[in-house]
C-alpha cells in the first residue's frame, strides 16, 4: 500500500495511506506534485502542513477515515431543494465526532479542512459554529463570540436599513 | 505570544466559510456585529439577496427611510459616485447585487435614461430578476425587458403583473418559424410565473403566446406555476397551453425539456381535476422530474392520479400532494390507495397535504427509500411555531392560509394514518433511513402502545416524530428512538408519570425523558386538542455546552398533567438553561368548530386527573424520587423487558381512577 508521510507544524509525522490523503485536494495536490518531480517512483512523499499542529491534524485525518468509503458528494442536484449536502452527509458518527470539542478547536478545525480542502469535514464544523449564530439577535451574537461592535457614527442604523431594502426571495 | 487577544471569530477565512452555510435571515444579523463581520458578508450578501427597487416615477418619493427598498435613481447614484448607502470597504472591489426585485415599475416605451442605465449596468451580471406589481404597458415593452442581454440571468419571476395587451394579440398564433428565428437562447433555468388576482383584472392573461415565451428559455430546470391562473377552470387551461407550447416546441424545435421541478400547487382555492388532456401532455413531455409538488385536485379519480405518478415513477426524490376537500362535488374520492402501487424507489420526500388525503401508511411498502414523511391534514399552532427544525417548515404556512380561507363547509372527520393501517401487510418492511415523521391533523388521537411499537420496528432510526402518546407509548419512544433530535407529543395524555418514568410503588425507573439525550426540540400538545383554552406556556432552554437548543414548546393542557415542577426539574437536570415564559392565548387549532361540546366533557374526564389524583401521583413521584439512586435503570434491555411488567400498577391505577 503506498504511503505518505504528512508532518504537521509541530513535527510530529502521521503515515497514511495515499488513497485515504488523496481526499484531501491539498495533499492529492501535493502527492502528485512529489510523483512529478521525483525520479524514483517508489519513493515515500512527504509533505509538510505548516499551518496546521499535531492535534487537529490528528481530528481532521481521523475524519477522513471514518468517511474514506463514502461516495464523492455530488454537487447539489437539485436546486430548489435548497439542502446543501451537508445536511444529507451529517451521521451520528460526526455528531459524537464533534460533540467533545470546544468552540477554539473547531475553528481551527474549519481552517484545517479549509486549507486541505476536505469539503465534507467543512461543512459539518460551519454548520456547528452556524447552529450557535441561527436565531439569535445581534447582541446575543456579540456576546457569544465576544466581540465588540466598533462601527462609527450611524454605520450600525444604516446597515440596519439596508437590511430593511434585501429579502431573501 | 498574542493568543489571547486572538479571536477566531475574526479570521477572514473562517468567516467566510460560515457566511456562505448560514440562513440569509441570520446573514443579516451578522452583518451588524461589527465592521469585519459587515465586510465579509458582502460576497455572499450582494450574490444572493434581493434588492428591492422602487421605480422612481411610480411611488412618492417621502424619506427614504420609510421605504423597505431603494428607488433606482438612489441606487443609480450609489453605484455611480456616492457609498452612503451601499458601502465599499475600500479594499474591497466593487460587488454590485446580482438579484433584483422590481416593484411598482412601469414598463412603457418612453426613452426612460434611467431605466435604461439600469440595464446597462446590472444586467450583464444579473442572476435573479423578479417583476412584481408592475406595469408593462404595451406588448413591445413586455419583449424589450425578456429581449434584453442578460446573459446571466438564471432566475425569473413574473409576479401580479399588469399587462396591457391588446385583445387581438390573443387571436394571431405566431408561426413556429418565425418563433424559432426570433428566439434567444437563455440560461433562464429558474421560471416563476405568478398571473394577477386583483379585483379589476378578472381575466388575467399572459401577454405573450407561451410559444414565444417559451422558445428563449429551453435550459429550464424549475418551472413554478403557482397561482398561474385562479379564475374558474383557469389554471389547468393555462397549464396546458404552457405544457402544449413546450410540446411543440420540442416536436418542431427540437427542443429537449429537462424540467427537474415542477410546482403546480395552487395558491388559490381552485377545483382542479386532472383529466386526460393534461396527462397526455405531460406523458408527452416526460420531465425527468425529481420534485412534484402540486394540488392533486378534489375529483381528481385515483386512476389518473395513478398515471401521472407513473410518468415519474423512477426519477422522483421529492413528492409534494396536497388534497382539499370537494364536499361540493360529492365525497371526495378516497385515496387510501396511494399510490396505487405504483413503486417510488427514488421517492426521499413524501409530503401529503390537506383534509382529504387520507391515506394509511400501507404506502410505504412502495417507497423504500423515504427519509422524511408528513402526513398533515391541518397544520396546527404548534407546526407553526416549529420554525426551522423541520425541513419545508414553509408548507404549513401555506396550509395554515388555505385553511383559514377555506370556502367549503364542514369538514368530515379524517381518520387517523396510524389507526387506519394494517400493519400486518408491512411485517416485512423496514425504512432504515426515515428520519422525520410528522402527523398532524385535528383528528389525531393517541397512538397505542402496540401501534407505537410497529412504527418503530418499522422506522427503526427516527431523529423528529410528532405523534399522539399517552405514558405507554411515551415509554415504549423512549426506548426505541434514543436518537430523537425533534419530539412533539400531540395530542398529549403523558403525565408526570410517564415524562419522569416513575410509577407510584415501583422503584425502578422506566424509560423516560432523559433517555433522550440528543433532543433539541420538544413540545407537549394538549391532552385533548379540543380542550386547549390555557394560553401557550413556552419553555427556553439554551444550553451553553452542547451544540443543541432545548425548547420545550407547550401548548399548556387543560388541566396540566405536566406539571411545572415536574419540567422545571427536568432542565435543572440540564446545566446552563435559561427559562423564558410568555403567554400568547393561542390555540392549536383556532377554528370555533372544535369547541367543547357537552358530549366530549363527559368523556374526556375519563383522561383527565382530578388535582386530588395529581396530589397522589407527585407525592408517589416523591417518594420514588428518594429511592432513586438505587433505582435508576440504565440498561436498556432491562427497560424493554420492564414495560410489560411494570404497566400493571399503572394500569390498575386507571382503571380504578375509570371506577
Amino acid at each position: 500500500m503506498a504511503l505518505v508521510r504528512v508532518i504537521s507544524s509541530d513535527g510530529a509525522a502521521f503515515l497514511v495511506s495515499q488513497r485515504l490523503a488523496k481526499r484531501s485536494g491539498k495533499l492529492k495536490t501535493e502527492i502528485e506534485t512529489f510523483r512529478k518531480s521525483s525520479d524514483n517512483s517508489e519513493a515515500q512523499p512527504e509533505i509538510r502542513i505548516v499551518t496546521i499542529r499535531a492535534e487537529i491534524l490528528r481530528l481532521v485525518l481521523q475524519w477522513l477515515q471514518q468517511h474514506q468509503n463514502d461516495p464523492v458528494l455530488p454537487a447539489n442536484q437539485n436546486e430548489q431543494d435548497g439542502r446543501g449536502d451537508a445536511e444529507m452527509g451529517q451521521s451520528q458518527w460526526d455528531r459524537d465526532f464533534l460533540a467533545p470539542m470546544d468552540l477554539g478547536i473547531v475553528m481551527e478545525l474549519i481552517l484545517a479542512a479549509n486549507h486541505l480542502e476536505v469539503k465534507g469535514l467543512l461543512d459539518i464544523t460551519c454548520k456547528l459554529v452556524e447552529s450557535k449564530i441561527t436565531g439569535r439577535t445581534v447582541d446575543e451574537i456579540r456576546t457569544a463570540f465576544k466581540l465588540k461592535s466598533d462601527f462609527k457614527g450611524n454605520e450600525e442604523e444604516q446597515t440596519r436599513l439596508e437590511n430593511r431594502w434585501c429579502v431573501e426571495n | 505570544m498574542e493568543q489571547s487577544n486572538y479571536n477566531p471569530m475574526l479570521n477572514t477565512v473562517i468567516l467566510r466559510n460560515i457566511f456562505e452555510v448560514l440562513p440569509l435571515s441570520d446573514l443579516a444579523s451578522c452583518r451588524q456585529v461589527c465592521k469585519s463581520w459587515f465586510e465579509e458578508s458582502l460576497t455572499r450578501w450582494r450574490r444572493d439577496m434581493w434588492l428591492k427597487l422602487y421605480d422612481d416615477d411610480n411611488v412618492d418619493v417621502g424619506s427614504n427611510a420609510t421605504l423597505t427598498g431603494l428607488t433606482l435613481e438612489n441606487f443609480l447614484l450609489e453605484l455611480n459616485d456616492g457609498n452612503a448607502c451601499i458601502r465599499d470597504p475600500p479594499n474591497i472591489e466593487m460587488k454590485t447585487f446580482k438579484k433584483f426585485k422590481l416593484y411598482g415599475w412601469i414598463f412603457n416605451s418612453e426613452n426612460d435614461e434611467l431605466k435604461a442605465q439600469f440595464w446597462r449596468t446590472c444586467g450583464p451580471a444579473m442572476t435573479g430578476l423578479q417583476i412584481e406589481g408592475s406595469e408593462f404597458c404595451s406588448l413591445r415593452d413586455f419583449k424589450s425587458v425578456f429581449w434584453q442581454a442578460l446573459p446571466n440571468l438564471v432566475n425569473l419571476t413574473l409576479n401580479n403583473n399588469y399587462y396591457e395587451v391588446d385583445p387581438e394579440q390573443f387571436e394571431t398564433v405566431p408561426a413556429i418559424n418565425d418563433v424559432l428565428s426570433n428566439a434567444r437562447n437563455s440560461n433562464v433555468r429558474n421560471l416563476q410565473v405568478i398571473l394577477s388576482n386583483s379585483d379589476f383584472d378578472l381575466d388575467p392573461k399572459f401577454p405573450l403566446s407561451f410559444l414565444e415565451f417559451l422558445a428563449n428559455y429551453r435550459n429550464l430546470k424549475s418551472v413554478n406555476l403557482r397561482g398561474l391562473c385562479e379564475y374558474n377552470g383557469g389554471l389547468l387551461l393555462t397549464f396546458e397551453a404552457f405544457l402544449s407550447a413546450m410540446v411543440t416546441l420540442s416536436m418542431n424545435g427540437g427542443y429537449r425539456w429537462a424540467v427537474e421541478n415542477l410546482d403546480i400547487l395552487s395558491e388559490h382555492k381552485e377545483k382542479i381535476t386532472y383529466g386526460s388532456e393534461t396527462i397526455r401532455l405531460l406523458q408527452q413531455l416526460r420531465f425527468p422530474l425529481s420534485s412534484l409538488i402540486l394540488d392533486i385536485g378534489s375529483c381528481t379519480v385515483p386512476s389518473d392520479f395513478k398515471r401521472i405518478l407513473e410518468i415519474y415513477a423512477n426519477t422522483l426524490r421529492k413528492l409534494v400532494i396536497f388534497r382539499e376537500d370537494g364536499h361540493s362535488y360529492g365525497p371526495a374520492v378516497s385515496h387510501g390507495d396511494f399510490p396505487f402501487e405504483v413503486q417510488l424507489n427514488s421517492l426521499t420526500e413524501l409530503r401529503l397535504l390537506g383534509t382529504a388525503v387520507t391515506p394509511n401508511l400501507n404506502f410505504f411498502q412502495y417507497a423504500p427509500n423515504l427519509r422524511s414523511v408528513f402526513l398533515v391534514h391541518d397544520a396546527g399552532t404548534s407546526m407553526l411555531n416549529i420554525g426551522s427544525y423541520l425541513s419545508d417548515h414553509d408548507l404549513f404556512t401555506t396550509l395554515r392560509n388555505r385553511q383559514n380561507e377555506s370556502i367549503w363547509g364542514a369538514k368530515s372527520p379524517v381518520p387517523y394514518p396510524v389507526g387506519n393501517t394494517d400493519f400486518s401487510k408491512l411485517e416485512n418492511t423496514v425504512l432504515p433511513k426515515m428520519e422525520e415523521f410528522i402527523l398532524c391533523g385535528k383528528h389525531d388521537t393517541v397512538c397505542f402502545p402496540e401501534q407505537v411499537a410497529a412504527l418503530a420496528r418499522l422506522m427503526p432510526n427516527l431523529r423528529k416524530v410528532r405523534l399522539g402518546l399517552d405514558n405507554d407509548g411515551f415509554r415504549i419512544l423512549c426506548s426505541a428512538w434514543k436518537d430523537l433530535e425533534l419530539l412533539i407529543i400531540q395530542p398529549c395524555e403523558v403525565n408526570n408519570c410517564g415524562i419522569t418514568g416513575t410509577i407510584p410503588g415501583l422503584q425502578t425507573r422506566l424509560p423516560n425523558l432523559t433517555n433522550l439525550t440528543r433532543l433539541s426540540y420538544l413540545a407537549f400538545g394538549c391532552d385533548d386538542v379540543r380542550k386547549s383554552k390555557d394560553p401557550i406556556i413556552s419553555y427556553d432552554f439554551s444550553r451553553g455546552v452542547s451544540t443543541s437548543t432545548y425548547v420545550i414548546e407547550d401548548a399548556v393542557p387543560y388541566r396540566a398533567q405536566i406539571t411545572d415542577e415536574v419540567l422545571q426539574e427536568f432542565t435543572q437536570n440540564m446545566p446552563h438553561c435559561k427559562i423564558t415564559r410568555f403567554n400568547t392565548g393561542d390555540e392549536e387549532w383556532p377554528e370555533k368548530q372544535y369547541e367543547r361540546s357537552s358530549e366530549d366533557n363527559s368523556s374526556s374526564s375519563n383522561y383527565g386527573i382530578s388535582d386530588s389524583e395529581e396530589d397522589q401521583l407527585r407525592e408517589a413521584n416523591d417518594d420514588s424520587d428518594n429511592v432513586e439512586p438505587e433505582g435508576v435503570v440504565e440498561n436498556d434491555e432491562m427497560v424493554s423487558d420492564s414495560i410489560s411488567d411494570a404497566d400493571e400498577p399503572h394500569r390498575v391505577q386507571a382503571d380504578n381512577r375509570d371506577g
